[in-house]
């Protein structure tokens, strides 16, 4: 990759500011996996997301194509407000000067409903046919000529993927032109174009979009004329198809063996099998040991912290206990270290510092006195830890499941897999789609918490939200949890698997039935399985672990300096006093473990490493590692729920989790201990 | 033979009768499934999530969904 693309800043779009730009604007519109987003970056120079699964270009991107401001846009079915992504790309089609409509050619009688329906908006269009390889592949003819004049705009064919076919795109965009309209729609339209509507906001009305008619203060509630428009379009297409396409090869299916395999569920669970098996030795074994450790200890701890921390002590009263340790984990040498005045005040005593402190294997830990540099650079510093943390331990975990989402989705096994477990989501309100945001809490919660975005209904979406705070546990406490129930024998494992699962199926029925209205079903398109490309997995991996810091980033700031703040104040001490009678008696567990609880707050692996030395019985660490999962979310992951939930579900969800924590913990503590 | 989506078996033909209404009916029309329209039932899944096939375009559709569409079941093709 080169280094240069890297930088490139994609800019989310802000409507109102973009209205009084005269630039021309083009809209890539198309359904999901057409191949925009391929277009796109071969016309702008700049990188966005491809992917072989709907529903993953969540904003628009704007790029630059010579004179005229480019947009790619989410993959929409048709223009309309059935859903966040619809509703986004509606609005930039509505603003937009010529559309660019990208048509799989293996698909033409899904594709063209949303072309025709372009073209009764009354817009410029013009016509990518893409997919153009395997039409030749498959020995399927398409009168492109034939369709051209039917639909009264120019159509080009490409093959995006090979870059095909592209230099005829100036051709379409400086003849994209306003196409052959029907009689039958445009009498639908006419009544609401007296008033001085543009034909595209009439048909929306026409089709019964509130957003759209409240715009006009118009009441239209009735969608019986889309349901009138709908079908008579559905015909046209129809009717279109047949007359320009030919197939040659005798077998028009498709024969898609991984893709029966892993619909089946008889293949299809030993292969989902198979899949975790491997992804858990990629991110359990390989990134999150490995590579973290690495990561965290030798460039986050040893190199970033210690050279942050010495240099701060040069200026403030620092005490600095440093530890040389052989092999076995022995002391072999200890000093203690105290600058009343800063280091720089007594070179001497400094100097010895460095050299003790540059020897192999030898551990500084820096205690600062002043307020404000504890607050930014100790052992919970906003500067030192989340840097740390964010860069050095999320950042490769997160890279690590984005990778394997991205084989994943490209593919074309995660709609399958989506369709797969189905059914069992329906038990707990949900449908398929939801695999997708749960499966990326194991690797980390707040990531997760940003795709809840892509489920139908709010409903569906707070559930999600509530499964992912309560029960799943997040890599970094996977972690946590492995090594406390390494050497405890399988009965600690069972009886926490079981707990867990118990509280997961009755939080999600209980919301099932108390949340209001219904969820949406799955209805989803299975596109083609293909062997992913391997620079595509790589950018994409690269630009979503890198939007996900950009996005979540801030939040863990803000969330260590609210810790740092409560802890200055003597606020946090207050809170762990308050927990101990609960945490002794109660849960049964040393009075230190609640440190666990106050720390964990912060990151979910926090203070649980204080468990490993407290000399746990069996039973009592079943009890510690359930109470920690339970326990409240990460605070980024909580900022991030808040944002993306609002504030009152967010507490609720929040607050919830305290209190089933201990009392599950405590239930369990009871009976077994 | 009239029945549901969700009593079809797997590999038969059939051809969709009526939609349920509302929203979910303009996204099976857009979708490509229409009243009239012949599909085939390529997959069904234990619990009875559908998946039919219309031309070269597969669409899974969820059971609570299936449960409302009304089908007539085909011989043949
Ligand atoms: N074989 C083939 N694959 C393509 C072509 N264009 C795009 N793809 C693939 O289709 C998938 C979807 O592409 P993408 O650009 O993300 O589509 P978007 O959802 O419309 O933005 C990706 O896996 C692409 O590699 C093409 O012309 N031929
Ligand atoms: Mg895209």
């Amino acid at each position: 990759m080169k280094s240069d693309e890297i930088k490139v800043e994609l800019k989310q779009i802000n409507l109102e500011t973009d209205l009084e730009n005269k630039t021309k604007k083009i809209v890539l519109v198309g359904n999901p996996n057409v191949g925009k987003s391929c277009i796109f970056n071969f016309l702008s120079g700049m990188y966005v997301d491809v992917s072989n699964f709907p529903g993953t270009t969540v904003s628009i991107t704007k790029g630059k194509y010579k004179n005229y401001e480019l947009y790619d846009t989410p993959g929409i079915y048709g223009v309309g407000s059935f859903n966040d992504e619809e509703k986004v790309a509606r609005d930039i089609i509505l603003d937009g000067d010529i559309i660019i409509n990208v048509v799989n050619a293996l698909n033409l009688e899904r594709d063209l409903f949303l072309t025709l329906q372009l073209i009764e908006m009354g817009k410029k269009v013009g016509v990518i046919l893409n997919f153009a390889d395997e039409i030749k592949k498959r020995k399927i003819k398409i009168d492109v000529k034939k369709l051209s004049e039917l639909l009264g705009v120019e159509i080009i064919e490409t093959a995006a993927i090979d870059k095909q076919g592209f230099d005829k795109i100036d051709f379409l965009i400086n003849n994209a032109k306003v196409g052959i309209q029907n009689e039958e729609v445009l009498s639908l339209l006419k009544k609401i174009s007296i008033q001085n509507i543009p034909q595209a906001e009439a048909l929306l009305i026409a089709e019964g979009d509130a957003n759209i008619s409240s715009k006009f203060n118009l009441n239209i509630n009735s969608s019986t004329e889309r349901e009138k428009i709908y079908i008579n379009r559905r015909n046209r297409v129809n009717e279109f198809v047949s007359e320009v396409e030919y197939e040659d090869s005798t077998k028009g299916e498709i024969f898609n063996l991984i893709g029966r395999i892993s619909l089946n569920p008889i293949t299809g669970i030993p292969l989902l099998i198979v899949m975790l098996t491997l992804v858990y030795f990629f991110i359990g074994k390989f990134v999150s040991q490995e590579i973290v450790d690495f990561t965290e200890n030798k460039i986050g701890k040893e190199f970033f912290e210690y050279h942050t921390k010495s240099f701060v002590s040069k200026y403030s009263n620092t005490e600095i206990l440093t530890q040389v340790i052989d092999e076995n984990e022995n002391i072999v040498d200890e000093k203690l270290f105290i600058f009343p005045n800063g280091a720089d005040a007594d070179p001497k005593l400094q100097n010895e510092f460095k050299s003790l402190s540059s020897k192999k294997n030898a551990v500084s830990e820096f205690t600062f006195y002043n307020p404000y540099i504890k607050l930014f650079f100790g052992e919970f510093g906003v500067i030192t830890m989340t840097i740390t943390y964010l860069l050095f331990l999320l950042f490769p975990l997160v890279i690590g499941f984005y990778l394997v989402m991205a084989f994943l989705e490209d593919s074309g096994y995660l709609p399958r897999l989506a369709t797969m477990l189905d059914r069992a989501f329906n038990k707990i309100g949900l449908n398929g789609r939801a695999v997708i945001p749960i499966m990326l809490g194991f690797g980390c919660i707040t990531m997760a918490n940003i795709t809840t975005r892509l489920l139908g209904t709010e409903r569906e979406k707070s559930i999600v939200t509530a499964i992912l705070q309560f029960v799943i546990p997040c890599s970094a406490q996977l972690a946590v949890i492995a090594v406390l129930l390494s050497g405890v024998g399988v009965k600690p494992m069972l009886i926490f698997i079981s707990v867990i699962g118990s509280v997961l199926i009755i939080l999600s029925t209980v919301l099932n039935k108390l949340l209001p209205g219904e969820s949406s079903p799955l209805l989803i398109d299975l596109p083609m399985m293909r062997f992913p490309r391997f620079n595509n997995i790589i950018k994409k991996t690269f630009y979503r672990s890198w939007g996900f810091m950009k996005e979540a980033g801030f939040w863990f700031f803000i969330g260590a300096l609210a810790v740092g703040i409560l802890d200055l104040t003597g606020l946090l001490k207050l809170w762990q006093d308050f927990l101990n009678p609960l945490t002794v008696n109660w849960l049964k567990l040393p009075k230190e473990a609640s440190t666990a609880f106050v720390m964990g707050m912060v990151r979910r692996d926090f203070g649980a490493a204080g468990l490993f030395e407290l000399k746990l019985s069996a039973m009592q660490i079943t009890v510690a590692i359930i109470t920690i999962t339970l326990f409240v979310p990460c605070i980024a992951s909580f900022v991030v729920m808040l944002k993306e939930r609002g504030l009152k579900e967010g507490l609720i969800i929040w607050l919830g989790t305290w209190v089933t924590a201990f009392f599950i913990g405590g239930l369990v503590a009871q009976i077994i201990i | 033979m009239d029945k549901t989506l969700d009593k079809i078996s797997k590999g038969h033909y059939l051809k969709v009768l009526k939609l349920p209404s509302g929203d979910i009916k303009s996204q099976l029309i857009r979708l490509g499934i229409s009243e009239g329209d012949k599909l085939k039932c390529s997959h069904k899944l234990p619990g009875g999530t559908i998946v039919v096939q219309k031309n070269r375009q597969e669409i899974a559709i969820g059971f609570d969904l299936a449960k409302k569409i009304k089908i007539h079941e085909l011989k043949e093709k």
